[in-house]
């Protein structure tokens, strides 16, 4: 007989297909069982496997649940998982019928399977305040419980998050587990047996022949606990008699479930961090907008006073004959209105236009002749739609950056038209330019911009992002002592 | 040459409308000024201005509230133009029903200005200050009989130059350019007003009744009654 067989008071089990391991697909255990003449199977519980038997030859008695039945070959039996049985062979024959045992499936209210979750996909980065704790509770109960199994769940630190119960008379006599069960050597295991060090599950046998299985939970790199259990005998070594041996296709189901169960927290905090980033980067939202609806009802309130401020400004400046001081009252009370009463939505781009008028009007009175734009804007696009403030940062950057040390003229052109279905719009300085370095790492910083406290040229590019998705262009040229160009274009 | 009022509680709002008026050398002459809702209304009701400026925030009354009054008194045709420093729709909106022209932001955009008043004198500004004139002349006057000739008289030059001033800045000529006018002004007192045909059509400068028929057929396809009843 080869390796796979397992023996036992009662006989032997020869595992003639056994499923891989590494596999989540292929479940079944199938067993050729010897009964030996004269023995019984004692009493047992298949934990967590259901089990089929096909008896090929020998006669017994056949007790499953409270039923006890004749057992002759061709006979079909089937036991749920949970139900206790016991085979007795009253012959002078064995008896051997053909087993097959599956695990048995209790992924009933698991948040979702690791295989299917993109969320699980991704790179996760876990949030501090995700600790093991009591939460898991509902996944414990789904999976363990049905098994009446000794299983305990350890926090990162090994403190005890749920403690198993139905610990097998050997370590409530030896190691005096109902007092407590850190008095079970295996839950005390230090240094090289740390639960740290192992990132898969591993299995001990304690000083007593049972066997503990460790599966730890690990989220991202990160041990957030380990899971403790079985305290099943697998073998007749160091035998007290106290329990049954138990065939190997339980401890794979017993394996299985709680590899499930470690599957299960898993996911529950991978979710609960996704809902933690969710809840902060919402509250997040919440705050600024409360906050600029807020500044939106203190700008409204002043708006009024500010504006007939302004045209009484604009009266004593016509009084006084100062006509230029007129014009530049109308300059900063149309960028204040215009941005006062737009919102992020679309506006015309003659509008916009018209903003950066006001604006560029205003930089003429600081920087005098030196300055000069040049707007050239084919008519047929003035209608055109494009996200409110789009521009204006842009023509801005011009003197911010480009004619910071400027002491010559300055020039700004701006120039639209209309390229087959789209609008295509180039803003260029003759400023100082940048360095092919600088600019690279300027288009970097736009490119993420959600990285970085958005300003100017990014917020213009997270505009057209959050209007266009992908459908436009962005693009920034430059030349040190020459020039700056930003180039956007979109469908019409 | 139109009459004006202006009422405003800002002394100096006054002062810009009335330097904007001078600025484009509007045909406009204000004739009074008021600084909160009940004299404003006391004075539009005593002048009769064809012209109210008038702002909306003010002592006592309401502009808004001033030109339901006004609307509500008999023999009164004045074009309002609201001028406020609230850019609220609902404002708008209420403007829109009173029936005033326009509503101006402060502080007031110069060419904005302009537009508005173009739309309130119901012609385009020309480069040319004799026939900008001349249009106000036929805007004020064309309910009397008007004559290219007498018209010439007035502001000493000729038929011939008159003619080609029309053809020039308007590309028609004087008597279509009065026709139009006569028209535009038939059909809104047709529609607006309960004036009988015969009356709108001498309000209109048609004093043959059969003569205004057939313009005005042959202007909108239809007649006088069918266009009122439409």
């Amino acid at each position: 007989m080869g390796k796979n067989t397992q023996y036992f008071e009662w006989g032997h089990i020869e595992w003639i297909y056994e499923p891989d391991p590494g596999s989540s697909k292929n479940n079944m255990s199938i067993g050729i069982t010897t009964i030996l003449p004269n023995t019984r199977q004692n009493k047992h519980i298949h934990y967590g496997d259901e089990q089929f038997i096909y008896v090929l030859s020998g006669e017994g008695m056949q007790l499953i649940g409270s039923k006890i039945s004749e057992m002759k070959p061709k006979q079909i039996y089937h036991m749920e998982a949970g139900t206790i049985h016991e085979t007795i062979n009253n012959r002078d024959i064995p008896i051997k019928h053909l087993l097959i045992s599956i695990p048995a499936s209790y992924d009933k209210n698991i948040p979702f399977k690791e295989d299917q979750s993109e969320i699980a996909a991704q790179e996760i980065e876990l949030d501090e305040s995700i600790k093991m704790n009591e939460e898991v509770g509902y996944i414990y109960n789904t999976i363990v419980a049905p098994l009446n199994i000794a299983v305990t769940i350890f926090d990162e630190v090994g403190k005890v998050v749920i403690q198993g119960q139905d610990y097998p008379k050997t370590c409530r006599d030896e190691c005096l587990v109902d007092g407590s069960i850190r008095n079970c050597p295996m839950y005390s295991l230090k240094g090289e047996y740390d639960h740290i060090h192992y990132a898969d599950i591993s299995a001990y046998i304690c000083p007593y022949g049972l066997t503990v299985i460790s599966i730890p939970v690990v989220i991202g790199g990160k041990v957030i606990g380990v899971i403790k259990g079985g305290h099943i005998r697998t073998a007749a070594e160091n035998s007290t008699s106290k329990e049954d041996i138990v065939p190997k296709g339980t401890v794979n189901a017993v394996l299985m479930q709680l590899r499930k169960l470690s599957d299960g927290i898993k996911n529950y905090y991978i979710f609960k961090n996704e809902e933690l980033k969710f809840n902060r980067q919402e509250n997040l939202y919440r705050a600024s907008l409360k906050s600029a609806k807020e500044k939106m009802l203190n700008i409204q309130i002043s708006n009024h006073f500010l504006f007939n401020t302004l045209n009484a400004l604009a009266g004593m400046a016509v009084k006084e004959k100062a006509f230029g001081t007129y014009q530049s009252i109308i300059d900063v009370s149309g960028m204040l209105r215009y941005i006062s009463t737009n919102e992020n939505r679309f506006v015309q781009l003659k509008d916009e236009l018209q903003y950066i008028n006001n604006y560029t009007n205003l930089q003429k009175l600081r920087c005098g002749d030196k300055l000069e734009i040049i707007m050239d804007i084919s008519p047929e696009i003035h209608n055109a739609n494009i996200p409110f403030n789009c521009l204006q940062p842009i023509v801005e950057n011009c003197f911010i950056h480009g004619f910071k040390d400027m002491k010559g003229e300055m020039r700004i052109d701006l120039t639209g038209k209309r390229v087959g279905n789209k609008v295509v719009l180039e803003i260029k300085d003759n400023g100082e330019g940048m360095a092919e370095e600088t600019l690279e790492k300027l288009r970097e910083k736009i490119r993420n911009y959600e990285k970085y406290n958005i300003r100017g040229m990014m917020m213009v590019y997270s505009k057209l992002k959050l209007f266009f998705e992908d459908d436009f262009d962005f693009s920034l040229s430059s030349k040190e002592g020459e020039f700056t160009a930003v180039k956007i274009s979109y469908n019409i | 040459m139109r009459t004006a009022v202006i009422v405003d509680d800002e002394k100096l709002s006054v002062d810009l409308l009335k330097y904007l008026i001078q600025r484009y050398e509007l045909p406009i002459k204000v004739e009074g000024e008021a600084f909160s809702g009940d004299e404003g209304l006391a004075l539009i009701s005593s002048l009769k201005p064809d012209i109210a400026f008038i702002d909306i925030k003010m002592p006592v009354m309401n502009g808004l509230e001033v030109i339901e009054k006004v609307n509500a008194e008999q023999n009164n045709n004045v074009s309002f133009i609201i001028v406020t420093a609230y850019d609220y729709f609902e404002y708008a909106q209420t403007a829109l029903r009173l029936g005033a022209k326009d509503i101006l932001l402060k502080p007031i955009e110069p060419e904005l200005f302009l537009e508005t008043m173009e739309r309130v004198l119901e012609y385009k500004k020309s480069c040319n200050k004799i026939f900008d004139q001349i249009l106000e002349y036929i805007n004020c006057n064309y309910c009397e009989e008007m004559e290219l000739k007498h018209c010439a008289e007035i502001y000493h030059t000729s038929s011939s130059y008159i003619a080609r001033m029309f053809k020039k800045y308007r590309n028609t000529t004087f008597s279509a350019y009065i026709n139009d006018l006569r028209m535009k002004k038939a059909k809104e007192l047709l529609k607006n007003s309960d004036l009988t045909i015969k009356e709108v059509s001498y309000k209109t400068g048609y004093n043959n009744l059969n003569y205004f028929y057939k313009i005005f057929k042959k202007s909108t396809g239809m007649t006088p009654s069918m266009f009122k009843i439409k």
